[in-house]
């Protein structure tokens, strides 16, 4: 209180004291918790810092200042990586959900709050990776303010459920926001609003996961024969499933001490019954894509392409990245081993990327005689990003109850008791 | 159309049955595999919180495991913050 | 088809032209405007390249020296600073000269492409790239099956460029500035339907001179820009394995299917809802 002369001391209105409140409250958790030198730390950092520098070039000289793209290249790491795989790996949010919500699973309630605010930071900063791959990102408003609405397109589709499945993620997530900040009845009538955001997000997620495939069939002279299809679009959503499924059993268990414990302290010993029920539906939906693989490959009477390197190739990312950790998954789900299964969601994401890097990045234009390689400043950047999502994944997960999802019981229980 | 000759569209249809019959069987099996007849998961015995409250503390433990707002203000006035160091720490 | 019968013929579709689009503007019914194209007959072509002159002089682009600077050497594509091409090639007939821009598809990918309608299809059939909507997301480019959008990958403010069959001429009352320029009537411009019946008129009374193809007729649904040659398209430049589906169509079910999905998908996971809700009950 300042001392000495002056006015006298008013009374302060409530608001403005809960809004004091809530800054000091809101400065005080955006102060660091651990130390900053751990070794994630030393390596994201720099990284981030280099992406920022590259991002100002990007900006100021263009595309070709930071990326190996040309005319007959288009499309690359950026588009083929950051958003072409990147939205698969996030499709765990909409599966969980729908298991949780929809179907009633319980046993996976543990994992929701994570799962979905992975879910929201991916498309997040997805979304921010693609602003810089534009060439006009302050047009981007341009399909949304209704003057330019190119409903002919299917990338005007995939961009509007960006948009709305962003804030369908962030409705979901956001009981959990009002929670930390103890805003209970904002909480109560967010919950109320899960279950019809869930189904919209799963209706959203179905149409923009395989809209993802079907902004490749406008490519069809250029993709060759063996990775285009016109049933690109159910490929894309069949493997959205197994590799939003792999991301949240890679997460759940990179982790093991900061997933297993606090889910075990609520739920005991259920940890691995997640992970297991997770690889079961990975490994039904593998064997799935591989007989829709065999279906195409079938119609398309692709055995003619298999003569060269191309073929090879194709056969490499059918059998040592579908088939085999589909047979990863079964046997670890019949053996109950989690690191098998940890093994085949690794190997399923790396055929993800690897699948989609082909479709649109590596069997695009595959006659050119200059094939595209991305630069580092690409990769650097990619790097950036996935780094800041990491940052702010973990900040929230520190301070927010994600990782620990409440029983209702458990909360009056100790209400009492304290 | 600029055919000249004949082409049978609907070559590869005889195939592309037998595989969906194989799908279907081998579906049929994997199921089977995948979630044994005994199906004795833990997890209907585990959706259970603790019977008794007794496991939970009645204060809550310097931990972020508790998303009470009581337990987040003793993290705030330096309470002990024994956090365990992990890959994203 | 005499000098004078051209020049009538190209004054009268570019009056049209005009007159068209202020016409389509004005009561929005442009039901009886037709396409417009162009016929190059490369059996005529000598190869002056006094067309990429004129286009670049007409746009503000570059203006190559078509004396010294040996462009003919090799076989060219469009760039962000010339919107057509000539290239020289060599067959069996002897030397051939195509010129090559955007073809004007009549159901184009680049527009079907185009999330913010930037790559637009104009009623009177040019395919033109409107500035103020674009992006720069390049979708346009991966769609098109001839190549033919560029982009200034080193600007900050990047642009597509492309040929635009002088849309802005168009709208004046002028023909193209490349078919304006060329001094051997291998250019020629009208509508679709009198350009076709000149096509076939000619290769029927010279069987011999002609591949009895138009390149174009059929290519991706039809293209605004139709070919004679004397020899077989793949051997001057031309993609001959597209197929005559027009690309918009390969995507066309995908979009139809989005209403259906937005209403059985919700409907059908309520349904599992209620399902589950019953399940646990019991």
């Amino acid at each position: 209180m300042p001392g000495g002369g002056g006015a006298p001391a008013t009374p302060r209105p409530a608001w403005f004291e809960e809004v004091r409140r809530f800054v000091r409250f809101v400065a005080a958790e955006l102060k660091p918790r651990r130390p900053l030198a751990t070794p994630f730390n030393l390596i994201s950092i720099p990284v981030m810092a280099v992406g920022v520098v590259l991002i100002v070039i990007r900006f100021a000289r263009g595309l070709e200042s930071v990326t190996n793209l040309t005319q007959e290249s288009p499309w690359g790491f950026w588009i083929g990586f950051d958003v072409v795989t990147g939205v698969a790996f996030a499709g765990g949010a909409y599966l969980v959900t729908f298991a949780v919500y929809v179907m009633k699973a319980e046993r996976y309630r543990p994992i929701v709050r994570a799962t979905v605010l992975n879910g929201f930071l991916a498309y997040v900063f997805y979304a921010g990776a693609l602003l810089l791959d534009l060439g006009r990102p302050w047009r981007i408003v341009n399909p949304i303010i209704g003057n330019s609405f190119g409903y002919n397109s299917i990338l005007f589709l995939v961009a509007w459920h960006f948009m709305l499945y962003m804030i369908a993620e962030f409705i979901e997530f956001s009981p959990v926001v009002a929670e930390w900040l103890g805003w209970r009845r904002a909480q109560h009538i967010l919950r109320k609003l899960t279950l019809v955001t869930v189904i919209f997000g799963v209706t959203l997620s179905t149409l923009h996961q395989s809209g993802l495939g079907a902004l490749f069939l406008l490519a069809k002279s250029k993709i060759h024969p063996l990775w285009y299809s016109e049933f690109l679009p159910v490929l894309f959503l069949v493997s959205s499933v197994f590799a939003g499924l792999s991301m949240v059993i890679f997460e759940g268990t990179i982790s093991p001490r900061v997933f297993r414990d606090r889910v075990n302290r609520a739920h005991n010993a259920t940890f691995d019954e997640i992970v297991v029920g997770l690889a079961r539906g990975a490994a039904v939906t593998l064997f799935l894509y591989l007989f829709f693989k065999a279906l195409v490959f079938v119609h398309g009477k692709h055995w003619v392409y298999l003569g060269d390197a191309w073929g090879w190739w194709y056969l490499l990312e059918v059998v040592a990245f579908v088939l085999v950790p589909c047979l990863m998954f079964a046997r670890g789900v019949r053996l109950r081993e989690l690191s098998l299964i940890r093994a085949a969601a690794v190997v399923t994401l790396a055929g993800i990327a690897l699948n989609r890097l082909n479709v649109s990045v590596i069997a695009f234009n595959w006659r050119s005689a200059n094939p595209y390689v991305p630069s580092w400043m690409e990769l650097v950047i990619t790097a950036a990003v996935i780094f800041a999502e990491i940052w702010v994944f973990r900040w929230v997960v520190t301070r927010m109850p994600v990782l620990h999802s409440t029983p209702f019981r458990l909360v009056d229980k100790d209400r009492q008791a304290a | 159309m600029e055919a000249i000759s004949y082409v049978n569209i609907f070559e590869t249809k005889g195939i592309e049955y037998l595989l969906v019959i194989s799908f279907l069987l081998g579906f049929l099996l994997l199921v089977r595999f995948l979630v044994p007849r005994d199906g004795a998961t833990a997890a209907s015995v585990a959706m259970e919180p603790p019977a008794d409250g007794a496991d939970h503390p009645a204060t809550c433990v310097a931990d972020f495991e508790c998303p009470y707002r009581s337990c987040v203000t003793e993290i705030l006035d330096g309470g002990e913050q024994a956090h365990q160091e992990d890959i994203v720490a | 088809m005499d000098r004078r019968r051209f020049l009538t013929l190209a004054g009268a579709t570019g009056a049209t032209v005009a007159a068209g689009s202020r016409r389509a503007r004005a009561d929005g019914a442009p039901a009886d405007v037709e396409f417009i194209g162009v016929l190059v007959d490369t059996t005529r072509c000598i190869g002056c390249r006094s067309c990429e002159v004129a286009c670049g002089e007409a746009h503000g682009l570059d203006v190559p020296d078509v004396i010294g600077d040996g462009a003919l050497e090799t076989e060219r594509t469009t760039t962000t600073r010339q919107r057509t091409v000539v290239n020289r090639y060599q067959t069996d007939t002897g030397t051939v000269f195509v010129k090559r821009q955007c073809m004007h598809c009549w159901q184009p990918a680049c527009a079907a492409a185009c999330l913010t309608n930037a790559m637009y299809k104009t009623h009177e059939g040019p395919v033109i790239w409107r500035e103020p909507k674009c992006m720069g997301c390049r979708y346009c480019m991966v769609a098109c099956p001839f190549e033919v959008p560029r982009f200034e990958f080193g600007s900050p403010v990047p642009r597509i460029e492309k040929c635009t069959l002088c849309w802005d001429r168009l709208e004046r009352g002028l023909i193209p500035a490349c078919v304006r320029a060329c001094p051997v009537d291998a250019l020629m411009f009208g509508s679709k339907r009198d350009l076709l019946e000149i096509a076939r008129v000619r290769i029927y009374n010279h069987p011999e001179h002609y591949v009895h193809k138009i390149y174009g007729e059929h290519e991706v649904g039809g293209t605004g820009w139709l070919y004679l040659s004397a020899v077989a398209f793949e051997q001057i430049g031309f993609p001959t394995d597209l197929g005559t589906t027009p690309y918009p169509e390969f995507t066309k079910e995908f979009l139809y299917s989005v209403p259906v999905v937005f209403l059985v998908v919700p409907t059908l996971l309520a349904g599992l809802y209620r399902l589950s809700s019953d399940r646990e009950r019991t």
